[in-house]
């Protein structure tokens, strides 16, 4: 049996390849509904966010299309098709894309290359939409021989629509769930990528004294209210929580808050904040009954914060419960209360205590845990990092050797990157959405470790959308001798993977994005690079630079986007 | 942003004239609006200034303060003076602070809202808000965020006005920098606290989540291909059940409103030079037939008509009514031609006439779909209704009830209403969509 499996993200506008263990959950489903493969496709099939709004035939096209490859190669028509699409947002399934769909698969049947067909969904669409609706009718669209499709939903829902049968629900068992989560990874692998650690003069008001006590870090987390929500869930079920009654205080998180009050209204429970219980008299009353509270936080340290507010809610007659959850726990196991047990949504270690702020000291004015300038970073925060992560000499072979001398002195980015990429990616990301992106665009810089470190951080930020080209130095090298002249290398190129991918993306923006920038040959020779393919320079992103001074070439308009400005160009061989 | 505010020129609500006011009531629906604003213009030139009166309102429905916002456009258009008289209940003057109505004047005409104040009301410029805690239950909590602060991601209510505007662009369009729109408004119904109220709320067994991937999705795709649209403005409710005077149960109201070109005139466009509106032919389970009521304002007059969604339509039989009508069919859109694209192997199979062209050519599909897709979920899937104000009529769609059925096959039943001659035509396309709410909700 021959099973063909494609893997759509929508957005993603160069196919991602499928890695081991998603082939393997696609040959564990084909065995659950048929039997197990002997022969296997699979492809990551590119659809970008605009094709699936405004050319939503582009996929079921492509997926007919590496079906007739397939034909052409193995004798015989594929025997199953699976089209996963059960790691794509929900709501970015349009009802036009899934017609189309439908569509496609009756081309595929009525060509004779298959007849069977899996859909994997991250949810089951409403039974009276026009997509459903629609496969009702699969008979009167296919004619003769109308295909066999099921449709298999994140929780393990399954729809059948098989010839003369119409729509039948089947269960395929508990053990689905499993299958994805081992292929895709669980919640908590989204919630440590999403989450942020901001550098800044952060202050905490002491709730007793009304003093302020500086904080270096604050946590944040983003972008993933259904993985927080599950893993609240879980908690709470863990805990056999029976609080009728929850208390929070989450000014840094509001996306937590979500998640605890949707949490709550699930369970026709109270949610409220801890603050506003402590001014009205009239909430403390109504909570007062309803029996220990559960006690929701940004964070934890020294449990200082949580023991004032257990002591002020006992003085209005509130309890709290021996559960407390927070967003981000960083005690340590050094709680002065030892009954309390701790959930959370992420554990980082404690941060080193100081007698007194140096920031304090230096006059710096508080920062805030709410929004921050994303497209700067302050001295002192850069500073910092380097103080922690120390200096090195540029790599020998990161050197543009036909521009410039090699730095002798360089901050430990391998190391910065290490223990600050998450706050450096999400900063360059926001930047640049905020700069103005289009649609669909892709970020492209030399293969070199720090660069593609920084890139790496930059798609942590993003959606699972983002395309990343990796070009190897070398070329870039040959292209600089070559007076940035791409011709040749893309010919001698074709077939590795940074020159394939920009042949896909063709018409595209892209962003050139680096560790830092010394000269701006590295900058200049890609964009040529993005302009020689047939694809748009959109911005220049990086980390430090050392050369505020260079522009980009006036002609093509092209923003450049830096953290953080330090003059200290490369030195080079000849003015270029 | 500049402020140009004209205190000393504000005119006391006293100095109108009876024909100048629109007296709203104390429930102030979109057609209450709608039928003053005929009253006014039956009664003069529209030229002369107008007092759009919310003095006695005590509830007022999202649908009217979009309108009012469009007709506040229309008439600086026009250089026409108007002017509002705020509620005189605190509680409805906080309402329009939290749902930011003012900041969707300002962000719609370009005038602070202190140009269209009445003297008497500038005193409540800067008035705080008191009515909304963010305490209670989960609804109160998406209402007001009270550890919202500027700059923020997220909204304060996250039912409140939110402007949609090209700073680039004198134009809105679907490749512009709006091209996310859908999207980004889509993926805000998708957080943790708007779901599970809609899970908790709405009718169904299915997933809420349609209201996401399709409802908002497809609404905002919509608005943002209406040619000539400069801004576009989405805000909600969630009315709870009782809280509309009249109504035992509650509901779910969603509004977008651009100042494009009105949907009926742009597909009467494409008829009149000769291009068809209608991407492909429909498969007989992919067509209904709606039982349609056509009357006019006053309603004293009244024909009906069973339209089944497959009649060709020609440019011979294009009235406004019909192609409004028609803009909710599966693949009638403006641009039959232009939006499949040009791809080999696929445009081969289907110039060639083959077997599998002609197959992909009749499923067409995707053209013309969102709105079919979007009425599909709103009407079939939640048992709701959708409403459009646009150029000389409003619509009222929802689902026929078991007598149409029987009667007159019909899926869905329609009220098209025509506006008398002396109203202006709307300004823009006004898409409401209402969806009932099928629990108590705790206060």
């Amino acid at each position: 049996m021959h099973v063909a499996s494609f893997h759509i993200q929508i957005g993603a506008i160069s196919g991602l390849d499928l890695t081991p263990k998603q082939v393997c959950f696609h040959e564990l489903m084909a065995a659950k509904l048929k039997q197990r493969p002997n022969s296997h496709s699979s492809y990551g099939v590119p659809v970008s966010h605009y094709e699936a709004v405004h050319e939503p035939r582009v996929l079921p096209r492509r997926i007919v299309e590496y079906l007739r490859t397939i034909s052409t190669s193995i004798p015989g028509s594929t025997d199953l098709c699976l089209v996963d699409l059960c790691s794509t947002p929900y709501f970015l399934l349009r009802d036009p894309l899934l017609l189309e769909l439908i569509s496609g698969i009756a081309e595929a049947c009525s060509s004779g290359l298959c007849n069977e067909f899996v859909l994997l969904l991250p949810k089951m669409p409403g039974s009276q939409g026009a997509f459903r609706s629609k496969l009702r009718h699969l008979d009167e669209i296919t004619g003769n021989q109308p295909p066999v499709v099921h449709l298999i939903s994140n929780d393990g829902s399954v729809y059948a629509y098989e010839p003369g049968k119409g729509e039948v629900h089947r269960n395929i068992g508990p053990d689905y769930e499993t299958l994805r989560v081992a292929a895709y990874g669980d919640f908590q692998t989204r919630i440590e990528r999403k989450s942020v650690r901001r550098l800044g003069h952060f202050a905490t008001l002491h709730p007793r004294s009304g003093n302020l006590r500086c904080r270096h870090y604050s946590y944040f987390i983003h972008d993933c209210g259904t993985e927080m929500l599950q893993a609240f869930q879980q908690w709470w079920d863990m805990n056999d929580c029976a609080a009728r009654a929850i208390l929070y205080d989450l000014k840094c998180n509001d996306l937590m808050r979500d998640v605890v009050v949707a949490h709550a209204d699930g369970l026709d429970i109270r949610a409220e904040r801890i603050i506003d219980v402590f001014s009205s008299e009239t909430l403390a009353g109504q909570i007062r009954p309803l029996g220990p509270v559960v006690v929701v936080l940004d964070a934890i340290e020294s449990g200082e914060t949580l023991r004032y507010y257990a002591e002020d809610l006992h003085s209005l007659g509130i309890e709290i419960a021996d559960d407390v959850f927070v967003a981000v726990s960083k005690h340590g196991g050094h709680l002065p209360d030892p009954d309390v047990r701790i959930g959370a949504l992420i554990t980082r270690p404690r941060e080193p205590g100081a007698l007194t702020c140096p920031q304090c000291s230096l006059r710096l004015p508080f920062t805030g845990d709410g929004p921050e300038r994303l497209s700067r970073m302050r001295s002192y925060d850069l500073h910092y990092m380097i103080a922690d992560v120390g200096w090195t000499e540029e790599p020998k072979l990161e050197v543009p050797q036909t521009v410039g001398r090699q730095y002798q002195w360089l901050p430990n980015f391998t190391e910065m990157l290490k223990r600050y990429g998450d706050w450096i990616g999400y900063k360059l990301y926001w930047s640049l959405v905020e700069h103005g992106v289009p649609e669909a665009w892709f970020l492209i810089h030399p293969a070199e470790a720090d660069s593609s470190s920084v890139c790496q951080r930059i798609y942590d930020s993003a959606e699972d959308d983002l395309s990343i080209v990796s070009v190897p130095r070398t070329r870039i090298e040959s292209a600089q001798m070559a007076n940035n002249s791409w011709n040749d290398i893309l010919e001698s190129s074709a077939g590795e993977s940074w020159a394939d991918q920009l042949r896909d993306l063709r018409g595209t923006a892209g962003v050139v994005v680096d560790i830092f920038n010394g000269s701006g040959s590295t900058c200049k020779t890609l964009i040529e690079l993005i302009k020689q393919t047939g694809n748009q320079p959109l911005a220049y992103a990086c980390v430090v630079d050392f050369n505020p001074d260079w522009n980009m070439p006036a002609i093509d308009s092209i923003q450049k986007l830096a953290l953080y400005e330090w003059p200290v160009p490369r030195v080079l061989y000849k003015e270029s | 942003m500049p402020v140009n505010i004209m205190r000393s020129s504000a005119p006391r609500v006293s100095s109108f004239v009876k024909d100048a006011c629109l007296p709203l009531a104390d429930t102030v629906l979109a057609d209450d609006f709608e039928s003053q604003l005929d009253r006014f213009y039956s009664r003069g030139t529209s030229d002369r200034p107008m007092l759009i009166d919310f003095g006695a309102a005590d509830f007022v429905e999202v649908a009217a303060l979009v309108n009012c916002v469009a007709t506040l456009v229309q008439r600086e258009e026009q250089c026409q003076p108007t002017f509002i008289a705020l509620p005189s209940d605190r509680r409805v003057r906080d309402f329009f602070k939290v749902w930011r109505f003012a900041e969707a004047v300002l962000t719609s005409t370009g005038r602070n809202i202190a140009n269209f104040l009445v003297s008497e009301d500038q005193r409540f410029i800067g008035e705080p808000q008191e009515t909304y805690t963010g305490q209670g239950d989960a609804l109160s909590k998406l209402e007001f965020d009270p550890d919202w602060e500027p700059g923020k991601k997220t909204s304060r209510n996250f039912f409140e006005f939110t402007t949609f505007k090209d700073s680039d662009a004198e134009r809105i369009g679907p490749e512009g920098k709006l091209a996310s729109a859908a999207r980004e408004e889509g993926k805000k119904w998708t957080r943790p606290l708007i779901q599970q109220v809609l899970e908790k709320h709405l009718p169904g067994g299915s997933t809420k989540d349609e209201v996401a991937r399709v409802v908002i999705y497809e609404a905002m795709s919509n608005a943002v291909r209406h040619p000539k649209a400069s801004v576009i403005l989405s805000v909600s409710k969630f009315e709870r059940p009782g809280e509309r005077p009249g109504a035992q149960s509650g509901s779910l109201r969603i509004c977008l409103w651009d100042d494009g070109d009105g949907i009926a005139f742009t597909l009467m466009a494409a008829l009149r030079e000769g291009r068809p509106i209608r991407a492909f032919g429909l498969p007989s389970f992919m067509s209904d037939k709606v039982y349609v009521t056509i009357r006019n304002f006053t309603k004293t007059k009244s024909e009906h008509h069973i339209v089944d969604q497959a009649t060709e339509i020609t440019q011979q039989v294009a009235t406004e009514p019909r192609v409004l009508l028609a803009s909710l069919f599966p693949g009638v859109t403006r641009a039959v031609r232009t939006i499949v694209p040009k791809v080999l192997a696929f445009d081969e199979a289907i110039e060639g006439g083959g077997e599998f062209g002609n197959l992909m050519d009749i499923l067409g599909g995707a053209p013309g779909m969102g709105l079919y897709a979007l009425t599909r979920t709103v009407l079939d899937q939640f048992g709701g209704s959708l409403f459009i104000r646009s150029g000389n009529y409003r619509m009222l769609i929802e689902m026929a009830h078991d007598t149409y059925r029987k009667q007159h096959g019909a899926r869905y039943k329609c009220k098209i209403t025509q506006y008398e001659k002396h109203m202006p035509s709307f300004r823009g396309n006004l898409l409401a969509i209402q969806i009932p709410v099928q629990a108590q909700i705790r206060s």
